[in-house]
């Protein structure tokens, strides 16, 4: 008997504090400081071969920014192995949109080794038939969404490859895909290949649609253009289409939602751990 | 004998222990399709399940074991499962940005406000609740001061099933709250229309604005004008694309590339205006 007591006593103290876990206050109360953070596992680097593709995605999917440089190179050294082009195109064919970011992942590695013999394989995902259009539900993205960014980056890697042939199936994709995400992407892509110089932005002009212009003129958001050459740009850009600045917010409903507390003041995370 | 007498005492302790929790705690867990991506395992493998910040996260998002007991609440850092996949998005809103004042729309206070459930000048107080529904992200519900997320956000072999998507989504809805607590509308425009491609109610204007026209920790801040204006795609679009181009020095390149393929695609079918620019350099790799 006093066996089993003792064995209540510690399984009901043992579910008190599971109970608190599932508290629904206060929320007032201080985060945890201190670092307790198990170990976690290194990357390991990888050659990129036939014998590796496999850790390589690994790898290049877990990277973090110091090693981006390194994985280019890596890639860049492997270009010209058909091999390797072949088993990474499985893989694609594999993961397909049930990974998506891990389908991004090869994709971006099959575009850098730029590889004329990808060429071909990259233009039928980028001519893959799309689901049609249909109204997505709040926020979401659906089955076409995903095609066309999987043909998006697609495409990207033909405009890298920057052959004469490459060039004439993204122009032909600027003119004449069905899909609006991918044409923008084909333009993009197209002018970032060709030094973003004005003559083929020229050229562009007269071979999109009318209803695409604006994207000939769309300027980059990255960590090379300056904060002022950016905002520059984008200031010409609504210059130049002042038809493409929102109009002003619809009036207030009046109807403001009030807090039914008192505003509470966010408490601060845990210490960073990097 | 005593020392049998106490380890039979700590057997049957242990024994009752286990059996009373499986007895408390669901075996199933929800109805969404349980299963880890590669940018999900990619970012979680840099925390570990960080049980400090999963002590703090259910708090500051309001996922409380009612809504979440049957989604993992109870098995917090069993990553094929939605509550864990909520805290992963969660660590890359907290940490997953440089703060580069010369690049990012937004600091990591904006989006942090934004995300959290806490009552802030972004929005009042809400609570994060979980659906097996399959026909949206999530949804903003004002009146019952909740959002709620739908399995779209957890499924394995979803793309949005990612801690980018999962996290620009909690921008997203944060920002129909907003529209409620300074009392605008905050329904989308139904489409196709204008440059924005999809049918239904998907669309959004986007009021342009520099890098450093909104100073960090003044995202919420508006004029009536639309000079210094947000809108939910909007919100959810800069966040992505300030994890794929200003992201902290760990933020695995899986979670960079899937940010920046969404901003993308959103910027080029969910607004009615064109926007004037692309989120990060069309190279590969």
């Amino acid at each position: 008997m006093r066996q089993i007591a003792i064995a209540l006593v510690f399984v009901i103290s043992f579910v008190g504090v599971s109970c608190q876990f599932g508290k629904k206050k206060p929320i007032n109360e201080k985060p945890p400081t201190s670092l307790t953070v198990t170990k976690i596992e290194p990357v390991n680097p990888v050659q990129l071969s036939a014998n590796s593709v496999d850790q390589f995605i690994s790898w290049a999917g877990r990277s973090d920014s110091s090693d981006h440089l390194r994985i280019r190179e890596e890639i860049t050294k492997s270009g010209k192995n058909n091999d390797v082009l072949e088993l990474l195109f499985q893989r694609l064919d594999k993961t397909g949109l049930n990974d998506l970011g891990k389908s991004l992942v090869i994709l971006s590695i099959i575009g850098e080794m730029r590889n004329e013999q990808s060429l071909k394989k990259l233009a039928e995902i980028v001519w893959k038939p799309l689901p049609k259009v249909e109204a997505p539900g709040h926020a979401a993205l659906n089955e076409r969404d995903y095609s066309e960014m999987l043909a998006s980056k697609a495409v990207e890697c033909i405009a890298y490859l920057k052959t004469p042939e490459s060039d004439k199936v993204t122009l032909e994709v600027i003119k004449k895909h069905e899909s609006l995400p991918i044409r923008a992407a084909a333009i993009d892509a197209y002018l970032y290949n060709h030094g973003d110089s004005e003559r083929e932005r020229d050229r562009l002009r007269e071979i999109v649609l009318v209803t695409d212009r604006p994207f000939v003129d769309c300027i980059r958001k990255s960590t090379v253009v300056k904060k002022e050459a950016f905002n520059e740009g984008l200031k010409r850009f609504y210059e130049k289409y002042p038809d493409q600045v929102a109009p002003l917010p619809e009036k207030p409903t009046g109807k403001m939602l009030q807090d039914s507390g008192k505003i509470d003041t966010p408490v601060p995370p845990p210490i960073k751990i990097k | 004998m005593k020392m049998t007498r106490i380890f039979r005492t700590i057997m049957l302790a242990l024994f009752l222990t286990i059996f009373g929790q499986s007895m408390m705690v669901p075996r199933s867990y929800g109805q969404c399709t349980n299963g880890a991506s590669q940018a999900d395992l990619d970012l979680w493998a840099t925390h570990n399940c960080w049980w400090d910040f999963v002590l703090w996260q259910y708090k500051a998002y309001r996922m409380f074991s009612g809504e979440w007991g049957s989604s993992g609440f109870f098995d917090a850092c069993n990553l094929n499962l939605p509550f864990a996949k909520a805290v992963n998005a969660s660590y890359l809103v907290t940490y997953g940005l440089s703060d580069n004042y010369n690049y990012q729309w937004h600091g990591t206070i904006d989006y942090r406000k934004a995300a959290e459930a806490w009552s802030s000048s972004t929005h009042n107080q809400i609570t994060y609740k979980i659906s097996s529904n399959r026909n949206w992200f999530a949804m903003a519900d004002c009146s019952a001061k909740a959002t709620t997320m739908g399995c779209l956000l957890f499924d394995f072999g979803q793309f949005s099933n990612n801690p980018a998507a999962r996290a620009g989504d909690y921008m997203h809805e944060s920002w129909h709250h907003w529209d409620c607590k300074h009392g605008y509308d905050p329904s989308h425009m139904n489409g196709p229309v204008g440059a924005c491609t999809l049918g239904g109610s998907s669309c959004d204007w986007y009021y342009w604005h520099g890098v450093g026209a909104y100073d960090f920790g003044q995202m919420d801040q508006y004029t009536s004008d639309g000079r210094y204006f947000h809108s939910p795609n909007q919100v959810q679009v800069e966040f992505l694309c300030d994890v794929a181009e200003c992201a902290a020095g760990f933020v695995p390149a899986s979670v960079k590339i899937c940010a920046k393929t969404e901003a993308n695609q959103r910027l080029s079918s969910r607004f009615r205006n064109a926007v004037g620019y692309r989120c990060g350099d069309p190279r590969p790799w």
